[in-house]
């Protein structure tokens, strides 16, 4: 395979999209990069999957254009757009063989039939599927399926591939083999990825950006690490992962960042260009259990009501000395042995975690 | 799945049995050496075998009702598969108002149909030879009406088990109408086309009801030749036929039988 002629790049500004009076997306404006690995997230019917099919060309905006390289595709069918797409239960042809499913979208293409023959062994050779090319997608597992799919897909070397929860059927070992394989193809090919999912971690570990959609609007567009550290609003925050929300009586800018009061407190944050709002959250993980108060960052002082072991893990449910109940999660090899249940405590963490929330 | 407890058995063995009786009762009436429907009373004949095998218009009869079962079954198959794939593929609102008129054949008194299409037919003959009444394509076309529904019923169920998306999938790698349909829909629904024009040809063979409208002289398919026999003449050839019918009709089911218990063991 090698050279590729090229991955495209994707602009939508102001896409919306109505069922009736239901208002699917609204005003979605974002362009995926060349040779990007987007991901949009979000829970189920937030529109991810409709902006997908609106991508993918299976349904028609509302309102809004989309453009690739620059050229409007809003009205090109699906058929027309040759981007390549592994649906949600991988969507393979049951009559034909895994041979025959991944030489189709070349078959459409009318190339001819010494060159099919030496794409289709490429493809199955690169998604491991060499001694399965005869059998049809009955008799192969989750896994193998997938893979046909990946292969059917990439295989006509499409400017975009679009992926439809591809793994939302598979058991989690496989969900991890099967992420490390995307990645390599999305390297090894550099052809543009968009890929919808509901599975956090999941978005984290794959993308190079990740939109976050909620109630049809994209609510964050941004790096894994500025999506999870840096989330725009509260739903981003609480959507990607655990977060302590700390109600402030306090709250001014200053210029690098922020400066608050949480039950008579001071809490400090370095983070400049950080609206300043009156709810800190920070991470369980971003902050460290001690027995005495720590010299500098900033510190609670709180009780221990539960520790649960998660092996490499271990997760203190705390209250402060105000009531506030608070969730702490650190590596098990650094939890000191005294550290029970009925205990008082300090949690602390630097000036450089933790983000302001609206409400 | 729990084994059947004996009783379940006897049941269901009774049942068949009673089913079954009427049939097996025109088994010895075909062999009787009168001249009428009667038992055979000591004395067994073959001549009602012979006599179907002495008298063309027998024969002429079946081969009529097989061109007309063949004819019928794919004019009805064809137009309910263009029908059920239009309404799959597209999937109009007012699908529901389609289905409900294809449908209505159905549920329509068969006299009224009958009526109908005599005069159909009458009004064809006044253009054309070919088709109209008492013409054997005449007939297979009033069969094909009184069948499309039983297709399209068959033909729906067999699309409502495609997986949607590997239409959308052909879709997306470009593929046309023309090859979305030959390649990826009708290979996944070949078991539902072919028990539609088997049905199809069943319901064809054995239609009596509309057959009687359109008929007079010339297209008298195996039903209605039996039919008047039975009218005219209480015939015994009737059982003898109907004997064929049953063993033929035995012979199929068995080799089906075999070849599915072949198949499902080797898969």
């Amino acid at each position: 395979m090698g050279k590729r002629q090229g991955a495209a790049e994707l602009t939508a500004v102001g896409i919306g999209k109505t069922f009736g009076d239901f208002h699917a997306l609204r005003d979605i404006s974002l362009t995926i990069g060349s040779g990007e690995f987007l991901t949009l997230l979000g829970p189920s019917g937030s529109g991810k999957s409709t902006f997908l099919m609106i991508l993918a060309g299976f349904e028609e905006a509302t309102s809004g254009t989309l453009k690739k390289d620059g050229v409007d595709i809003t009205r090109v069918p699906a058929e027309k757009r040759a981007f390549g797409m592994v649906f949600q239960g991988y969507a393979l042809f049951p009559h034909m063989t895994v041979e025959q499913n991944i030489a189709f979208p070349l078959q459409v293409q009318g190339r001819a039939p010494g060159e099919i023959k030496i794409l289709v062994d490429d493809m199955i050779d690169r998604v491991g599927l060499r001694g399965h090319e005869k059998k049809r997608p009955a008799g192969l597992s989750g896994g193998q399926q997938q893979r046909v799919a990946l292969a059917r897909a990439l295989v006509f070397e499409p400017a975009v591939l679009l992926l439809d929860e591809p793994f939302s059927a598979l058991d989690k070992n496989l969900r991890v083999s099967m992420q490390e394989e995307v990645r390599r193809l999305h390297q090894e090919l550099g052809t543009t990825f968009v890929f919808v999912t509901h599975d956090q971690s999941e978005a984290l570990a794959l993308s190079t950006r990740i939109g976050i959609f909620n109630h049809g609007h994209l609510q964050q567009l941004d790096t894994p690490k500025q999506v999870y550290e840096r989330p725009a609003n509260r739903f981003v925050a609480e959507f990607l992962g655990d977060v302590n929300i700390l109600p402030l009586s306090e709250a001014q800018a200053t210029g690098h960042g922020g400066e608050a009061v949480f039950e008579g407190r001071p809490i400090r944050l370095i983070a400049p260009g950080e609206a300043v709002t009156k709810q800190f959250a920070i991470r369980p993980e971003h902050m460290v259990l001690s027995e005495k108060a720590p010299d500098d960052g900033n510190m609670l002082q709180a009780e221990i009501e539960g520790v649960t072991y998660l092996g490499s893990e271990t997760r203190f449910a705390l209250k402060t000395l105000g009531g506030t109940p608070i969730v702490l999660q650190m590596p098990t090899r650094e939890v000191s042995a005294g550290f029970e249940p009925g205990r008082m405590v300090w949690a602390g963490w630097p000036a450089t975690q933790g983000f302001f929330v609206g409400s | 799945m729990s084994k059947p407890t004996p009783v379940a058995v006897i049941l269901a063995s009774l049942v068949a049995l009673f089913l079954l009786l009427p049939l097996i009762a025109v088994i010895p009436v075909s062999f009787t050496p009168t001249r009428f429907l009667a038992m055979p009373s000591g004395e067994w004949s073959l001549r009602h075998y012979q006599a179907l095998l002495d008298n063309p218009a027998w024969l002429q009869s079946i081969w009529l009702s097989i061109r007309i079962g063949i004819l019928s079954s794919v004019i009805s198959t064809t137009l309910a598969l263009m029908f059920s794939l239009g309404i799959w593929m597209f999937r109009p609102w007012f699908a529901n108002i389609l289905l409900g008129f294809v449908l209505l054949p159905m549920v329509a008194p068969p006299v009224v149909s009958a009526i109908t299409l005599y005069f159909f037919l009458i009004g064809l003959s006044k253009v054309n030879d070919l088709v109209g009444y008492d013409t054997w394509i005449g007939v297979a076309v009033a069969h094909a009406v009184m069948i499309a529904p039983f297709a399209v019923v068959l033909i729906t169920v067999a699309l409502s088990q495609v997986d949607r998306r590997i239409d959308l999938a052909a879709r997306g790698f470009g593929a046309g109408i023309r090859t979305r349909i030959f390649k990826v829909i009708l290979p996944n629904i070949r078991f539902g086309i072919l028990t539609a024009l088997f049905l199809s040809f069943v319901l064809s063979w054995e239609e009596i009801g509309v057959t009687l409208f359109v008929t007079s002289v010339n297209a008298i398919t195996l039903p209605r030749m039996m039919w008047m026999g039975l009218r005219d003449n209480i015939d015994p050839a009737i059982a003898a036929i109907s004997v064929v019918l049953i063993a033929i009709v035995i012979a199929v089911i068995l080799a089906k039988t075999v070849v599915t218990a072949m198949l499902s063991r080797k898969g």
